[in-house]
């Protein structure tokens, strides 16, 4: 059981991480709310897509700057495409090198497109390493999938990056009211100076 | 009194569409197909989704060779969704379309942008959109998008 909690514990300081260094935004819990044990995979599909998606966009887009006569509209509608899939993911920093990736191209600035390209390669990357790792962790849980489904909700808690150990591992010892537990440690969370009565918490 | 009078107006939409509206979502991005239809499912809705604006108009029967029959057309969505930025046909254009449809211009619908661009928004809602939305969508977007659609039904 205890490493059960240590793994568990795990995953939401990766995940707070994520958010703390900005790879993920409130985006990517809002996909994680989507989930639920009637659509377990919901967030490992999308990302998938995703990473799908992003591989055949920016395959595109360096075939299209070694182009002779580059074609700006081109690359900037699939830049658009990029940044809108990594918005809708929570991939906060491919989006971000998108923007500016649009402007290099607005300004028909081969060489500020080219470095975008280098950029957002690496951010892409970045976050799908990342990804990768949580989904890995949370597979090690695997067959279970309420527990699945209790870990997401950790993750969700982590979205105010106010991270409280006491609060998590309460969380996982009253497993069964967790559920209940959630929308009162949401408010709790929301106000940063309610975290401390935590007695709230005992059922 | 009041309160009985409401929940019959409710009851009443509710048999309009059964429980379950039947939305029509098109974007042309495969990774927000997938979220919006999700967002919709979770409020209880049907979904169909399509790539782009022709193959909207094709499904609503408003394309070239089709010619559904009045009742197909009338029955078969309660909402439409759809993304501005589309290559071909833009979500602005498809909107036009569908208000110029004697048949479908009853049937609200919301436009979704990732832009947050004063003239298109006003351009779309002077053309007729029930309701613009910024992308990327969250459930409470979706679940306020629902309890409008009730309400304006009557």
């Amino acid at each position: 059981m205890d490493s059960v909690i240590q793994l568990q514990r795990q995953l939401v300081d990766y995940t707070a991480q994520l958010f703390n260094e900005g790879i993920l935004d409130d985006q990517f819990n809002q996909l994680q709310q989507l989930q639920d044990e009637s659509n377990p995979d919901f967030v490992v599909e999308v990302v998938t897509l995703f990473f799908e998606d992003s591989e055949r966009l920016l395959n595109e887009l360096a075939k299209a700057l070694e182009q002779q006569s580059v074609d700006y509209r081109k690359i900037d509608a699939h830049v658009h495409q990029l940044k809108g899939s990594s918005s809708s993911i929570g991939a906060q920093r491919v989006q971000k090198v998108c923007i500016a990736f649009r402007n290099c191209c607005e300004d028909r600035n081969i060489e500020g497109c080219q470095k975008c390209l280098q950029q957002v390669k690496h951010e892409y990357s970045l976050v799908k390493t990342k990804l990768e790792t949580l989904f890995k962790v949370r597979g090690k849980k695997g067959k279970n999938k309420s527990n699945l489904f209790r870990m997401n909700t950790v993750a969700q808690a982590t979205d105010f990056c106010l991270y409280d150990r006491s609060l998590s591992r309460r969380f996982w010892q009253q497993e069964g009211q967790f559920l209940g537990q959630y929308n009162k440690v949401k408010t709790i969370a929301e106000d940063h100076s309610q975290r401390k009565q935590n007695g709230i918490l005992d059922m | 009194m009041e309160g009985d009078g409401g929940s019959k107006l409710e009851n009443a939409m509710m048999e309009e569409y059964g429980d379950e509206p039947h939305v029509l979502a098109v974007d042309d991005n495969l990774i927000d197909r997938k979220l919006v239809e999700r967002l919709l499912k979770n409020s209880s809705c049907k979904v169909t989704t399509a790539e782009n604006g022709l193959r909207a108009l094709e499904y609503l029967g408003l394309g070239d060779e089709n010619k559904a029959t009045l009742e197909d057309r009338v029955s078969k969505v309660n909402l439409i969704i759809t993304d501005y930025c589309m290559p071909g046909m833009t979500g602005y254009e498809l909107l036009k379309k569908i208000k110029e449809s004697s048949i479908l211009k009853e049937v609200p619908v919301v436009i979704m942008s990732s832009e947050n661009i004063p003239t298109r928004i006003n351009k779309c809602l002077e053309e007729g959109a029930q309701k613009f939305m910024l992308k990327p969508l969250k459930q409470s977007d979706v679940v306020e998008l629902r309890c409008n659609l009730m309400k304006c039904r009557s």
